[in-house]
């Protein structure tokens, strides 16, 4: 076996970036991803064990009937579930909370966990959305300020107001003047906690890295025709308006790296579109950006908000990002080198292997002949030797002379004595 | 940026351990078709090559499908069952040679031949060889770092074909008697545990062995050889389309059938595989120990309004600060890694605090 040590100019870091693309249809309280219709399997009534619409993160239990890692619960499960036993190193699943796994499990105890785990898009409507609770004090009738009603928008509030460079359509609160550029002026300007949001959430494991600026698209279906879309065009977060009555409004903001779309456009949407059931709580109202995407997990479907919510349909789709850290690994085999094989058959067959065997000598053959394994053109005839090997695989080791890996090729490389051959090794981080 | 960094002590502040995820993977034999006596199979994938055959848990052409296990058949040389005359005679030989290499490597002794299967923990003392073996090959994906020890069983049905399709004479294998510190014996491959029968149809012995690391589990072909009383030869299988005779026995079928149409057969016995996989998760705690002297203040803008640090009303008011994020540096003073607490802990001179920080990898 021949060690060989890489050079400064053997390896090579770079990334490898891919835009992954997604869609998401929503219609009638579903979710069709990529446009992948529901399959039923011959056991579970969902091939992939998730919920419509969702995406099962390992797609570890396919077709079965999924067992939560409740002993003798459900009896004909037969599914993969994890679990792990407490130890000091406070190792856990989310699924036990802080003081769950503190007080009611003991050192030596199972907790379990279950498969599949399953993501999807969701919209929350937040009507007035920096609402807060209301504390009473019972002594002296005070009222003061609780909690926050809805609290994904409170820890977004941050995050907004630092993206506010790229756009000021990101500020929680803005008081600037866009009458001279905005079509609608009346919306300026504005404070997002009194505005009514509607906040989608995209799980990463739809985007990667980022969503990729610029390929977001958002349309408003009703009864099948396109009454609105927005784009983010500028690449800077603002979705605006690209069909619809108001176009060159922004609607809405886009966190790229986060994967979150809140839109606040209240404006109507398409000419003479009429009101229809929109909201989880039956009522109606006509098509606004505000309602995109009702029935994405939250809660509004037909039997919540009344037969006519089927009209409106959404599409959402984007580009995300992913960047895979490359290592390019030029390994070499140069004239005179790499051109003997440890394996047993590359000496030639029934040779005598030991000459001398005592209690005090071992002495192998040294005129052991290397079996000829140049081909020849006719029958019956051996070539002239020549001095060669088949490369099958290459092994890497580190300083320590460890083996890490083992790279093998798909077909042995005849490896000729007076040639030089480099083999280019690839490896994903 | 901090405006002070606590150093660590390397002999306190600092461990290691170790935490062992495991998974529960029950495989059964709606999978690998067991009992349907049906060779249509969309989960089960051939290859030209012909030395053993795949087994997914989906339709294999459909991406959602994971590779479950690899089947095939394998003598060794001085088998009786080696003639020039058996199906696929040479690669048979191959396969149980490249296996018995991987797995257990060479003869102390000889230092020239490849070690052989035996039914004990004892690899060295050549005797109760199995010459003649079913392997089977499970993924690395379902396997993960090593099979648990003493978690793996197995249900086969052993009776005549007839019977085996209707779970007939089913006995379970399992490596009870293997635990994470005895049981089992180190080699080559790794770790391995012998597969005892625990029923009463056959003689409480040793059937097989599983490689924990390796993730392979080997049986010996004897056990579908007799009836109850040891004397009566058994159908194995019943190759439809199989050159001309259709029952056969075991011994029959590994040199008289292809490695495919001898691992059709096995799986249509295998009634159920389980067992606990594991994962090492290697973890680094760093205790990192607030003196109540130090981290007081806060260089947060909003800490302080007009001069004033906005928490204190009177001068001599103590400070008060609230700890939210831990920040990890290297000896260059570069920001590594950040941790964040569940919620901001109150700090001021009268208290001090030791937060643990744990680092998976």
């Amino acid at each position: 076996m021949t060690l060989k040590k890489f050079t400064d100019k053997d390896i090579i870091l770079n990334t490898m970036r891919a835009y992954p693309e997604a869609r998401f249809l929503i219609f009638d309280g579903k979710v069709y991803y990529n446009s992948i219709p529901d399959q039923s399997g011959a056991i579970s009534a969902d091939v992939y064990c998730v919920p419509q619409g969702h995406i099962s993160l390992y797609e570890y239990n396919i077709d079965r009937v999924i067992n939560r890692g409740i002993p003798g619960e459900p009896t004909t499960a037969k599914s993969i579930y994890p679990f792990i036993t407490k130890q000091s190193a406070g190792a856990s699943f989310r699924t036990a909370g802080k003081i769950s796994y503190t007080n009611e499990f003991v050192y030596g105890d199972i907790l379990t966990s279950s498969y599949p785990m399953s993501a999807s898009i969701t919209r929350e409507y937040l009507p007035t959305a920096g609402q807060r609770d209301t504390i009473i004090n019972t002594h002296t009738g005070e009222s003061t300020a609780g909690a926050p009603i809805y609290s994904h928008y409170w820890a977004l509030k941050n995050r907004l107001n630092f993206y506010g460079t790229l756009s000021e359509h990101y500020k929680v609160s803005s008081s600037y003047d866009f009458g001279h550029l905005s079509v609608r002026t009346d919306r300026d300007p504005w404070n997002k906690d009194n505005q009514t949001i509607n906040l989608i959430s995209i799980p990463s494991i739809f985007f990667g890295t980022k969503i990729n600026p610029g390929t977001l698209s958002l349309k408003w279906y009703f009864t099948g025709s396109l009454i609105g879309e927005l784009q983010d065009s500028k690449q800077n977060g603002e979705l605006i308006e690209v069909v619809g009555n108001n176009t060159g409004s922004v609607a809405g903001v886009v966190m790229y790296n986060e994967g979150f779309i809140l839109l606040t456009g209240s404006w109507n949407l398409g000419d003479g579109a009429p009101s229809i059931p929109i909201k989880a709580d039956g009522t109606s109202d006509r098509p606004k950006w505000i309602y995109f995407a009702a029935g994405a997990l939250d809660g509004v479907t037909q039997a919540t908000a009344g037969a006519d919510f089927v009209s409106a349909s959404f599409d959402l789709s984007f580009k995300g990002q992913t960047d895979t850290q490359v290592m390019t690994m030029f390994t070499h085999a140069r004239r005179g080198e790499i051109n003997y094989s440890n394996n047993p058959t590359y000496i030639k067959y029934d040779q005598t292997k030991v000459i001398v065997s005592s209690s005090t000598t071992y002495q192998e053959n040294p005129n052991k002949l290397i079996a000829n394994t140049t081909t020849s053109s006719y029958q019956g005839f051996d070539n002239d030797f020549k001095r060669q090997v088949y490369i099958s695989r290459v092994a890497l080791y580190d300083e320590n002379k460890n083996l890490i890996g083992i790279a093998t090729l798909s077909n042995p490389v005849l490896k000729k004595e007076d040639e030089d051959i480099a083999i280019k090794l690839k490896l994903d981080i | 940026m901090p405006n002070q960094f606590q150093p660590f002590n390397l002999n306190t502040d600092i461990t290691s351990t170790k935490t062992l995820l495991h998974e529960a993977i029950p495989l059964t034999g709606a999978i690998y078709a067991f009992g349907t006596g049906s060779y249509i199979e969309e989960n089960i994938k051939n290859f030209a090559h012909g030395q053993f055959q795949s087994v997914y848990d989906y339709p294999y052409l459909s991406s959602s499908a994971n590779h479950i296990f690899d089947l095939t058949v394998a003598y060794d040389e001085t088998s009786d069952l080696s003639a020039s005359t058996s199906i696929q005679n040479a690669k048979k030989i191959n396969m149980y040679n490249q296996m018995t290499q991987v797995l257990l490597g060479y003869s102390k002794d000889t230092g020239e031949v490849v070690q052989k299967f035996e039914s004990d923990l004892n690899i060295n003392n050549d005797d109760n060889y199995m010459t003649s073996v079913f392997l089977i090959n499970l993924s690395r994906l379902i396997t993960k770092d090593q099979i648990k020890k003493g978690s793996f069983t197995m249900k086969l049905a052993t009776g005549s074909w007839v019977d085996a399709t209707t779970a007939g004479e089913i006995i379970t294998l399992t490596d009870t008697s293997a635990s994470a510190d005895s049981g089992t014996a180190t080699v080559m491959g790794g770790d391995y545990g012998l597969l005892y029968q625990q029923g009463p149809i056959k003689e409480p012995t040793v059937y097989g062995l599983v490689f924990y690391q390796a993730g392979v589990v080997v049986l010996t072909a004897s056990l579908f050889q007799n009836d109850l009383d040891d004397t009566l030869q058994k159908d194995f299988s019943d190759q439809l389309g199989d050159l001309s005779q259709n029952q056969k026995t075991v011994r029959e079928a590994l040199t008289g059938s292809t490695i495919s149409a001898s691992c059709n057969a096995l799986r249509h016995r295998i009634c159920d595989i389980s067992f606990n996989n594991t994962t090492e998760i290697n973890s680094n705690i760093y205790f990192c120990r607030v003196p109540w002297n130090r981290f007081n203040y806060s260089t947060n803008p909003t800490y302080v309004s007009g001069a004033q640090i906005q928490v204190k009303n009177l001068a001599s008011d103590t400070p008060i600060s609230y700890v939210t994020t831990i920040g990890l540096y290297n000896s260059a003073g570069e920001l590594l890694a950040t941790a964040k607490l569940s919620e901001p802990l109150r700090k001021d001179p009268t208290n001090e605090l030791t937060l643990r920080v744990r680092l998976d990898y």
